[in-house]
């Protein structure tokens, strides 16, 4: 079937042959393409690979402290293209840290967040703050000695707050000290509450760009 | 302004940057896998590698330890009032233009860069600072 008979075909019942013209038809500023309007599209395919390697990763990945490290050891050493996929998804993360902030920096030096762009830098800023939640707690679940150490501070440095630090973290990660509870608690955290969260700031913050347009002093 | 057709200029443009990124993704990953060290031991804390992009807030964390008070409190809290002031940057900033160059915003590009100088120093530090001096910091 030709592409046009199968839009014919889709037209015939949802009608979507005028949307369809409609948003190939749109134009773009030619500014738009320029070398430094690149980074948030590539922050965002790196999370389309974090998001499909990392569902391979779960496959085989076990969120508990006496399972956890020998599980990654399996993907990387056993798993038939498992240190591949796994080396992907720490490719992409750090790939997707690098991108987040050097657009965070463009828009920050061409003042693109003023009016009327105010809500989607906040936007963007929550999306900087999920994507470093992302990074920390992924790098916990290695369970290794470098990770359990940085993961320690990160967890017990808030802990030690007067009034309701322990409390706070006891509620959040299990334990005021990090055991296989916290792991199961940041495990939960990365595959799935920041998921879901980034998928909607991320649908939101693309809206708004697609509504407002890029900002612009030329 | 100049205008392009999203379809097919901006699509084909976008496919091939992707492409690139892709590639470039396999690549590191092929050539540089991911790091695997030996297996923490619960409750024991012998090494502490913070990610690149966290290690200005350890730096940070380390260099008050050992240069200004034992108390955490404001170390804490400090980091987390630059971030409400970088939330809330457009409306500080409530110049008349939608966007203006960096050279015609001279006061806040200034303080950019001397935001991401120290944010640099403070990772340096934390990669220079032996390990004892975070393990002071865990309870």
């Amino acid at each position: 079937m030709s592409l046009t008979k199968l839009i014919d075909w889709l037209d015939e019942r949802f009608e979507i042959r005028r949307d369809l013209e409609r948003a190939l038809r749109r134009t773009v500023p030619k500014q738009a393409s320029g070398a430094v309007y690149c980074l948030g599209g590539i922050a965002f395919l790196a999370f389309l690979v974090e998001v499909v390697t990392g569902i391979a990763l779960a496959r085989y990945y076990q969120p508990n402290a006496a399972l956890a490290y020998e599980s990654v050891r399996v993907i990387t050493y056993e798993v038939p293209l498992g240190s591949l996929v796994r080396s992907l998804h720490y490719w992409a993360g750090n790939v997707m840290v690098a991108a987040v902030l050097l657009h965070m920096l463009r828009v920050y030096f061409m003042g693109a967040y003023r009016k009327p762009r105010e809500l989607n830098w906040v936007v963007g800023v929550a999306l900087l703050l999920l994507t470093f939640t992302f990074g920390f707690s992924g790098y916990a679940l290695r369970w290794d000695v470098a990770s359990y150490g940085a993961t320690s501070i990160m967890v017990l440095a808030p802990a030690s707050l007067p009034f309701a630090g322990a409390w706070v973290m006891k509620v959040f990660l299990g334990d005021v000290a990090i055991t296989g509870e916290t792991l199961t608690r940041l495990y939960f955290l990365h595959v799935f509450l920041l998921p879901m969260a980034a998928f909607v700031l991320m649908l939101i913050h693309f809206l708004i760009v697609r509504r407002q347009g890029i900002a612009s002093y030329m | 302004m100049k205008e392009i057709p999203f379809f097919p200029y901006q699509v084909v443009r976008e496919l091939a940057l992707a492409s690139f990124v892709l590639g470039v993704l396999l690549i590191l990953a092929a050539l540089f896998p991911a790091p695997l060290g030996e297996e923490a031991v619960p409750g024991e804390v012998t090494a502490i590698e913070p990610q690149w992009y966290l290690s200005p807030l350890f730096g940070f964390l380390a260099f008050w330890w050992a240069n200004v008070s034992e108390n955490l409190s404001i170390a804490i809290a400090l980091p987390v009032v630059v971030l409400v002031i970088i939330l809330l940057l457009p409306f500080i900033d409530t110049g008349e233009e939608e966007a203006a160059p960096p050279m015609k915003r001279r006061a806040w590009s200034f303080a950019g860069v001397v935001f991401i100088l120290v944010l640099l120093y403070l990772a340096y530090y934390a990669y220079t600072a032996n390990f004892a001096s975070y393990a002071e910091l865990l309870p």
